[in-house]
């Protein structure tokens, strides 16, 4: 059996995102709660007219009421949202994140930015397909919600306020369940779109980048001739700064051939040459998610800069754009500036202000 | 989760299309039979696998695989009407991955590139592009689908898609370390490389053609008059103009066999 060319869970996820589901949106103006907003800026990749044509606000809306509601958490302590904060552009601060009870995690907790955008698996080692799948495991996880979905669905059925917010969203005579919960959740997820930072302002004339950040993007770009290139830019592709792929950018040192304390995406896929890979994560708002990496080893910018410069632990699979840099201490320092024009003040600012005004 | 491609998914709405649009009273039975493209790779003789072999190369260097992947465009069959040549599209844009090909069954089994109903005849050749075709490369990933083959690999200093992605580790001292990086990355129009192989490619009413495109490691790395890529020269090229990467698209051509 031959394999078909570039398959990838991408389209199956996506696929299956059209087949459940449909997307909210929440940056445009709610006019009856059901209009469709979820739009991809300009100059990023677009997304399948089924996807945006099904978005509304209302599902949305519902998503984000449930995503800051501790109701979903086993001790009702704990909402989606206290580990992805919107002003630290939905990470929370730590470097392994903490659920119920104090209990610490297994990794770094991620952004949710342009998440729509990401068909080939979620979380650092892809093992989830897709938004709506994703779910179900925070809300299980002992380490984050530890609830179950008998426990959440009868506490939001017990509430008159969640019975009429999923009817306006789903439909008269929709009825509080597991899936109803996904797709909202889902839907709000999508709406997070970060596409207005300085660099974005560069590209289109409307900024000017500093000296220092103008050294920056190009040795991140490797677009100079004059400075020494930095890789960056294969893996951290813009407009999403990721190319959705799984790499090993020699962050842990190798116990073994193949073998590292976090497996990353070989613990998903069983393939051994995928031990120490791991979804390369979107540099966008970078500045505001320390610590970083998926156990976020690096407390800086400067850190993880330094750690690129050195090259990184040696080991079979490690990508072989991640080598020794030479950059000079000011070069580091440039590269770093560029990474600051990533942040997106406005989608930060807004999320932050929108999670206090729920319907 | 192999189930479908963005390939098959093409080939499925252009089959729902012309069965939408060809939606007459005629009863017939179409006459179309089916074509097949696969890929594979190779080096030399060896199947193509990431990581898992060394490969033996010039001048006691040895080298193993992380990623070969491939751009094809304008993929389509050629046939005469009436003195006239004519062709038939299989497909604008494909990309070929090799990255996770680990296990020599699946190298020897290869790639789907596509796989479509054509209308039957005696096919005089196959036509395509190694890259992204001139007119395609001027498009910009914001055009597509995040699907889409062309919403990725995009290289905006240079205006130009990457065409192909070689990368490796490299063994240049025999001491077995494998320590230097490869990454060859080539792209840009004056890298595209339009492909003809002409024999006949005869499909029956319900008839089927499979044809394998092969690309060979070792004709991409070395020409045919013993000039090679030298490693201990040059171990990066991400460019349409560095001599290496010209080398190599160059060289292209060379590398490609088909058989059916
Ligand atoms: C205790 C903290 C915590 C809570 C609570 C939590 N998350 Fe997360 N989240 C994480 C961590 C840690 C990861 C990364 C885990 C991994 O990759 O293995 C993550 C990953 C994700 C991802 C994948 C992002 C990506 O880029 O791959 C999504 C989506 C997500 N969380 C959504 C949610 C939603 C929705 C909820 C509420 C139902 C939630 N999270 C609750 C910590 C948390
Ligand atoms: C080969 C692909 C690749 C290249 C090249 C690359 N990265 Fe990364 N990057 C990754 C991966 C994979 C991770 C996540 C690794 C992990 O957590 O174990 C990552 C993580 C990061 C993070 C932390 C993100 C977070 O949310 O924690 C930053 C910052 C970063 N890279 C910046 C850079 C910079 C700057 C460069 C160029 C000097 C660069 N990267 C080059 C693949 C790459």
């Amino acid at each position: 059996m031959a394999r078909s060319a570039h398959i990838s869970a991408l389209a199956y996820a996506l696929l299956l995102s059209l087949v459940l589901g449909s997307c909210g949106g929440e940056l445009s103006v709610p006019v009856d709660g059901q209009g469709s907003a979820l739009e991809a800026p300009a100059h990023f990749v677009k997304l399948p007219r089924e996807v945006t044509e099904q978005a509304t606000v209302a599902k949305a809306d519902l998503g984000k009421r449930l995503f800051f509601d501790p109701i979903l958490s086993a001790d009702s302590t704990v909402s989606c949202g206290s580990c992805h904060l919107p002003e630290l552009a939905f990470t929370d601060g730590k470097a392994i994140a903490v659920g119920i009870a104090g209990r610490r995690g297994q990794r770094n907790a991620p952004t949710l930015a342009n998440l729509a955008w990401a068909g080939d698996g979620l979380f650092w080692d892809g093992r989830s397909p897709g938004l709506e799948a994703q779910v179900s495991d925070p809300i299980h996880n002992p380490n984050e919600l530890g609830s179950d979905w008998a426990t959440v669905i009868s506490r939001l059925r017990g509430q008159a306020d969640y019975q009429k917010a999923f009817r306006s969203a789903f439909g008269a005579s929709a009825l509080i369940d597991s899936s109803l919960v996904k797709e909202a959740l889902a839907q709000y997820q999508r709406a997070l779109i970060s596409a207005e930072s300085k660099y974005d302002r560069a590209m289109r004339g409307e900024a000017v980048l500093t000296a220092s950040e103008a050294r920056g993007k190009h040795i991140f770009f490797d677009s100079s001739a004059e400075l020494p290139d930095g890789e960056c830019g294969h893996c951290h592709t813009p407009p999403l700064f990721t190319d959705q792929t799984y790499m090993n950018n020699g962050v842990q040192e190798q116990s073994g051939s193949f073998e590292y304390a976090d497996a990353g995406r070989g613990g998903h896929t069983g393939i051994r040459f995928d031990n120490g890979r791991f979804r390369v994560p979107s540099l966008r708002n970078i500045a505001l998610t320390a610590p970083y990496m998926h156990d976020g080893r690096f407390a800086t910018l400067e850190e993880v800069v330094a750690h690129y410069n050195r090259g990184g632990h040696p080991g079979p699979n490690v990508d072989p754009k991640i080598r020794p840099l030479g950059l000079s201490a000011s070069e580091q320092a440039d590269l770093v500036a560029f990474l600051k024009t990533l942040t997106d003040t406005a989608f930060v600012e807004y999320h932050s202000r929108s999670k206090n005004t729920l319907q | 989760m192999k189930l479908l491609s963005r390939f098959s998914l093409l080939a499925l709405s252009a089959a729902l299309l012309f069965s939408a649009c060809g939606g007459t009273d005629d009863n017939t039975a179409p006459d179309t039979g089916r074509i097949t493209l696969n890929a594979t790779a190779t080096y030399g003789s060896l199947p193509l696998v990431m990581f898992d072999q060394n490969y033996d190369y010039e001048d006691g260097m040895q080298f193993q695989m992380q990623l070969f992947q491939t751009y094809l465009s304008d993929i389509e069959l050629v046939y005469m009407e009436n003195g006239a040549e004519m062709t038939e599209p299989l497909l604008d844009v494909a990309l070929a991955e090799f990255g996770d090909i680990y296990t020599i069954a699946d190298a020897e089994a290869g790639i789907e590139v596509v796989k479509t109903d054509v209308p039957a005849r005696n096919y005089t050749a196959l036509r395509f592009g190694v890259g992204v075709s001139p007119a395609l490369n001027a498009t910009v990933p914001p055009d597509y689908e995040v699907t889409h083959p062309l919403g990725q690999n995009y290289w905006e200093d240079a205006n130009s898609y990457i065409f192909f992605k070689f990368e490796g580790n490299a063994d240049l001292d025999g001491s077995g370390g494998f320590q230097d990086k490869l990454t060859f990355h080539v792209g840009g129009d004056n890298n595209y490389n339009s492909i003809e192989f002409t024999g006949a490619i005869d499909i029956a009413p319900d008839g089927e053609a499979v044809l394998n495109l092969n690309f060979d490691m070792e004709k991409l790395l070395i020409r045919s008059n013993g000039d090679y890529v030298d490693f201990r020269q040059v171990r990066q090229a991400h460019s349409n103009t560095a001599p290496a990467a010209v080398f190599m698209g160059e060289n292209m051509p060379n590398a490609l066999s088909l058989t059916r």
